[in-house]
């Protein structure tokens, strides 16, 4: 184990060659998925997926961790600039970077070992579980929001690590049909939502905790799928009504559906 | 060519509870699992195992040339499912050691009589064979009956715990 590895020995003898080896993707390189990045380069990642179809603008600098105006002038990538930072605390790391949605580069996420989603939207959520569950990968989804109310406004959050055959964001109570028609009928309406950087650090950082406990657990705690964010309080904690549901399965997501549904004729995908 | 096996934890529950179960006459249980199959980016196919098919204690032959001589109504049921629904087959069963196990030399005379009959049912598919022990797990897939077959090169558990075995970080805690 190397000298920089030293301060996380605790965390297995092979700690080190495991986050070498370890494939994650990070989609969405904002708010969220900027802090996650960072953060698996520090630990030791050594190969390092980004997806993110947009460039930096000048409304990103709040909260974007490696952005800087001149990345919003020149409009960069989001994955360069990530792809930037990763290699300047972790110069081995192997990065890949895709400035397309997701969806035109799915197949690049097949031989991940963890994906994590830093994504706006309820059905872009649920889109991306799905993927994840047919093809067997953990899934770590992070969001935030800040809710308006008369006077005042609520920060919340949730850090979701959704493991197939286990419960998934429907079966949580996460995704519910009456918000995808809510979202589905305020298509085009949303307009800028707000963000800020400190929510998005809590939420990574606990996003990246639970990525290390799937990969070299240090304790024996078993995984709380579904931690909420108040972030007017400042506290995380996990849903309580989902306690009984750590052995449950999942109805929504049968385990035979795995694998690709047209192959050998599957459709070539970038 | 690059071969991954994700299998989840619950899965891999589900085969050791079975293999487990003593059986009136046979030294070891068997089981088959269904897998769907994806080509990996850059080349190369991953099976996910989507259910497992345990032996019905009736479909087992008392012959003491194996340990667990299947009858044919163990094949017929199996080659029946992927016949309904087109799917990778893996037999599978267990060396009762710690570490790495390997084929010995009747899993890997008995593979080949077997493997071929899957073809007969869902001919595009890899099939292949499973040996567990108790922490770990050695597989192999043929792509085409008359090709020799390859290694599965990381087997991935999906769980509580991550955990690819193969390769570089193949723990076996």
């Amino acid at each position: 184990m190397s000298a920089r590895d030293d301060r996380q020995s605790f965390l297995g003898e092979r700690s080190s060659a495991i986050f070498a080896e370890t494939k994650v993707a990070v989609i969405g390189n904002c708010g969220g998925g900027s802090h996650v990045a960072q953060q698996l380069a520090h630990i030791g990642i050594g190969n390092i997926l980004l997806i993110d179809p947009d460039v930096v603008e000048d409304v990103n600098l709040n909260r974007m961790i490696g952005s800087c105006p001149r990345d919003a002038a020149e409009g960069i990538w989001k994955t360069k600039v990530l792809e930037r930072l990763i290699v300047s605390i972790q110069p081995r790391a192997s990065v890949t970077s895709f400035t397309q949605r997701w969806q035109e580069v799915a197949m690049a996420l097949r031989d991940c070992t963890v994906v994590v989603g830093c994504i706006d939207g309820y059905a872009a959520r649920g889109e991306l579980e799905g993927y994840c569950r047919r093809f067997l990968l953990p899934y770590v989804d992070v969001g935030m929001d800040v809710l308006p109310h008369s006077t005042r406004f609520t920060i919340t959050g949730q850090i979701i690590t959704s493991l197939p055959g286990r419960p998934c964001m429907r079966c949580m109570g996460f995704l519910t049909e009456e918000l995808l028609a809510n979202e589905a009928g305020a298509y085009g309406a949303a307009g800028g939502r707000p963000q800020v950087i400190w929510p998005n650090g809590v939420l990574a950082s606990i996003a990246v905790g639970q990525i290390v406990r799937l990969l070299t657990p240090w304790h024996d705690e078993p995984i709380c799928p579904y931690l909420e964010y108040d972030g007017n309080r400042q506290q995380v904690g996990p849903i309580s009504r989902l306690t009984h549901m750590r052995a449950g399965s999942c109805s929504h997501y049968p385990g035979e559906n795995v694998g690709d549904p047209f192959w050998p004729n599957a459709c070539p995908v970038a | 060519m690059r071969t991954i096996l994700r299998l989840t934890d619950r899965l891999m529950e589900m085969i050791h509870a079975d293999l487990d179960r003593p059986h009136a006459f046979a030294g070891e249980r068997v089981g088959f699992i269904t897998c769907g199959v994806a080509d990996l980016p850059g080349g190369g196919l991953c099976l996910y195992g989507a259910d497992y098919h345990p032996v019905a204690d009736e479909d087992y032959e008392d012959d003491a040339r194996a340990a667990a001589m299947l009858g044919s109504g163990a094949f017929r049921k199996i080659l029946q499912r992927i016949y309904s629904k087109p799917a990778s087959v893996l037999h599978v069963h267990r060396h009762d050691h710690q570490g790495r196990p390997g084929p010995s030399f009747v899993d890997e005379r008995e593979s080949r009589r077997f493997v071929p009959s899957f073809w007969n049912v869902c001919p595009n598919h890899p099939h292949g064979t499973l040996i567990l022990s108790f922490d770990d797990l050695w597989g192999a897939l043929w792509l085409r009956p008359e090709d020799p077959f390859v290694e599965i090169g990381t087997c991935v558990i999906v769980g509580d715990r991550t955990r690819p075995y193969g390769g570089i970080s193949d723990e076996r805690t």
